[in-house]
């Protein structure tokens, strides 16, 4: 196989790993919707609210990562080795920091009382934030690792097959939040 | 280096058959605890011989870890991993899969699932109890069922199980995207490639809900969430909806590559081109799509709100139009065939015509308001077993005969397989005909001692032919075993195309090497060029043959 059909034949396994991952999260939701709507009262009573407003600013920083891994994959076309090691520090030290405060958070609510025991509202929120957080760790394994390579010099114009797929799953992860963030936090 | 080539091997053909192996000794398990209850239910409270006494909880266990493995560690690992892997990259000219190393991991992570699958016997409590679809509450309270580390053993179990058929089936549809032989376009490939993608495509779009209520459950087991507990106001038939969302694709998972097969061996056996082969890849698509559009048919009694009954229902009778187009396919194909009864067409002939019944018993299950009557009877039972034996085992046996002598370079011997099928195909019957009957006359499932039951008494004989059937059904596959073993070393040399057949797959050498083709194959025609005019010698053409 020639590396180009293998970097094609890469981005359509994803792609399709992708798909089932669509649908594992919107199994998720529809469970959430379901058990929402039979509980009425949301949060039930004596519940901590979430934090809405702080997490909105961390999806945006989440978001503009999404665009600095785009920023990455074109420093390669440009044969930019600088810029590529830029765009993929920043994307890195955006993913860490939104993982940081989403666990500040976490440790604030627990503090708040939000524990999973008997409590549908509490078990939903860790079940599908935890379900992303943990893609989030592995797209953040996998940007180091490409990151290393590119310490290297493994990315050159038309051998970046390795950064085209790690963009691709980053993008993924990152645009499946505002989706979870918008449904859970209101 | 033995030890690169036959156990930790990237070779696809490496993988179809550790899949094909590890799913016929798990087919030994599943059948061994079929025969422990079958003993229990026919005669009730005696010990079972090379078992013991059966307590109710064993009977609980025995049943659960029957279904599970047969679905997911016999049906899953032999038809769509076992010869989806050693025949999709030979059938359509490759030398192997896309990602091979993935491969051997998909492999290795269903070897680790197995482990731990039957790690659950061992352990405290014993294995999951709560029935192969592990319904909560009684799935997700280990209080109740007195099983914890067993359900949760059967969870991680099932997922691990998940993740390795997840990887194949990314595997099969991107090899099949990406790795055709040149000349071999989408529509001259066999129907055993297009089945076994269409599955992968199903199973990879259904799976993620039903991971999803996994977790749920594994949370509600470990971490008290109770999701699916109605004391903290959770929904236990949120779990039906997402495991049925997955159950009923599943069984096309299952149906389709043993379409396949059998379409492969009926048309070599009957030396007739597939009789509307574009036909059955659209009715397949249809079907497909359909099957994700049914699932609330297996919980019209489960309490849901009624009025969902009545579409789910007409969903679950239009799903049965795809499938007559396809039935109807396979017999134009045999009509005025020169049919040849060799052991893999006997099996075929005998998939076709048990999976119609199941397929028949469906409708009455489907509608909603026979269903009420019928739910969670033996009629299920039966009818499911109906559906799923020939699946699995008859089209799973006529693809071993089939392609054993690719696979091994020898022939099993004809004789003993056909007395193997006709036995099979008989006490098959004996054992699951009387389950129709026994169901009718009220018999719930998952009862562990039906004598308990005054007016089912009159009824216990069924129970005793039924169980008959079964011991002679278990006892029959010894001879496919030593069969397997025996022509290994004795059977008859094979010619690299003993059958006569047009696909690719017979122009490698038996068994094919590293690489699978000496040269790589140039295609020019469909797969069944059969009993064509103006040839002497021979009735065919093979694929890569010119116009
Ligand atoms: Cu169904």
């Amino acid at each position: 196989m020639s590396e180009r059909s293998r970097a094609v034949a890469g981005q359509i396994g994803l792609l399709l790993f992708l798909a089932t991952e669509l649908m594992f999260f919107a199994g998720l939701l529809s469970a959430y919707w379901v058990l929402r709507n039979k509980m009425g009262l949301w949060p039930p009573p004596g519940q901590p609210r979430l934090p809405a407003g702080i997490t909105g600013l961390n999806t945006t920083l989440f978001l503009l990562s999404g665009l600095t891994i785009y920023g990455a994959e074109r420093a390669v076309k440009r044969g930019c080795h600088l810029c590529l090691m830029g765009w993929l520090g920043l994307t890195l030290l955006l993913g860490l920091f939104f993982l940081g405060l989403q666990g500040y958070e976490w440790l604030r609510l627990i503090s708040f009382g939000l524990t999973t025991t008997h409590n549908i509202y509490g078990g939903l929120f860790y079940i599908v934030i935890g379900s992303h957080a943990l893609h989030v760790v592995a797209a953040l394994a996998v940007l180091l690792v490409v990151a290393l390579q590119a310490v290297r010099g493994r990315y050159t114009v038309g051998h970046s097959g390795g950064l085209t797929l790690c963009r691709m799953y980053w993008t993924f992860v990152v645009l499946i939040w505002p989706l979870l963030y918008g449904v859970l936090y209101f | 280096m033995a030890l690169r080539k036959y156990i930790f091997s990237v070779d696809h053909k490496i993988v179809g058959m550790q899949y094909l192996c590890t799913g016929l000794v798990m087919a030994f398990v599943g059948g061994y605890l079929a025969y422990v209850f079958r003993h229990q239910l026919a005669w009730p409270n005696e010990p079972v011989p090379l078992f013991g006494m059966v307590g109710p909880d064993q009977y609980n266990a025995s049943v659960t870890m029957h279904g599970t493995i047969m679905v997911f560690w016999v049906a899953m690992p032999i038809l769509l991993s076992g010869f989806g892997n050693y025949l999709l990259p030979l059938m359509i000219g490759a030398p192997d899969m896309a990602f091979p190393r993935l491969n051997m991991m998909s492999f290795w992570t269903f070897f680790l699932s197995t482990l731990l699958l039957m790690s659950s016997f061992l352990v405290p409590g014993g294995a999951a109890s709560g029935g192969w679809t592990s319904y909560p509450p009684l799935a997700a309270s280990p209080g109740l069922s007195g099983v914890e580390w067993g359900g949760h053993l059967w969870i991680l179990a099932v997922a691990l199980e998940f993740a390795s058929m997840l990887m194949g089936g990314i595997n099969f549809l991107t090899t099949t995207l990406t790795m055709r032989a040149p000349g071999m376009t989408l529509f001259r490939m066999p129907i055993l490639v297009w089945m076994l993608n269409i599955a992968s495509l199903v199973f990879m779009f259904s799976v993620g809900p039903l991971i999803a209520g996994a977790f749920m459950l594994l949370a509600d087991r470990l971490f008290q969430t109770g999701f699916f507990l109605p004391q903290s106001g959770g929904d236990p038939l949120l779990f039906q909806h997402l495991f049925w969302f997955f159950g009923h694709p599943e069984v096309y998972v299952l149906l389709f590559p043993a379409l396949g097969i059998i379409a492969e061996v009926m048309t070599v056996f009957a030396r007739k081109p597939f009789f509307g082969y574009r036909p059955l890849i659209y009715a397949s698509l249809i079907a497909s799509v359909l099957s994700f559009l049914v699932w609330a048919h297996h919980q019209f009694i489960s309490g849901m709100d009624p009025r969902l009954a009545a579409p789910f229902s007409i969903t679950t009778i239009i799903i049965s139009v795809p499938f007559a187009v396809a039935i109807f396919s396979y017999i134009a194909t045999l009509w005025g065939g020169s049919i040849e009864l060799k052991t893999p067409m006997i099996f075929a002939l005998g998939m076709l015509a048990e999976f119609l019944v199941g397929g028949v018993t469906g409708i009455f299950n489907g509608s909603a308001a026979a269903d009420i009557y019928l739910h969670d009877t033996y009629f299920v039972v039966a009818h499911f077993h109906y559906t799923l034996f020939p699946v699995t085992f008859l089209a799973g046996f006529a693809g071993i005969y089939f392609w054993y002598p690719k696979w091994f370079g020898r022939l099993m011997n004809e004789t003993w397989g056909k007395i193997h099928a006709v036995l099979t195909i008989i006490s098959f019957n004996v054992t699951f005909l009387p389950l129709f009957a026994i169901g009718l006359v009220g018999h719930q499932r998952r009862i562990f001692d039906p004598s308990l039951f005054d007016y089912l008494q009159p009824f216990q004989h069924l129970h005793v032919i039924s169980t008959w059937g079964f011991i002679i059904l278990f006892l029959s596959q010894i001879i496919f075993v030593v069969n397997f073993i025996a022509s290994l070393c004795y059977g008859p040399i094979a010619t690299r195309n003993p059958w006569s057949a047009a696909t690719l797959e017979w122009l490698a050498p038996s068994p094919p090497g590293h690489g699978n083709f000496e040269e790589p194959p140039v295609v020019h025609r469909g797969p069944y060029d059969y009993s064509l005019p103006g040839l002497t010698g021979k009735d065919w053409k093979n694929q890569t043959e010119a116009v």
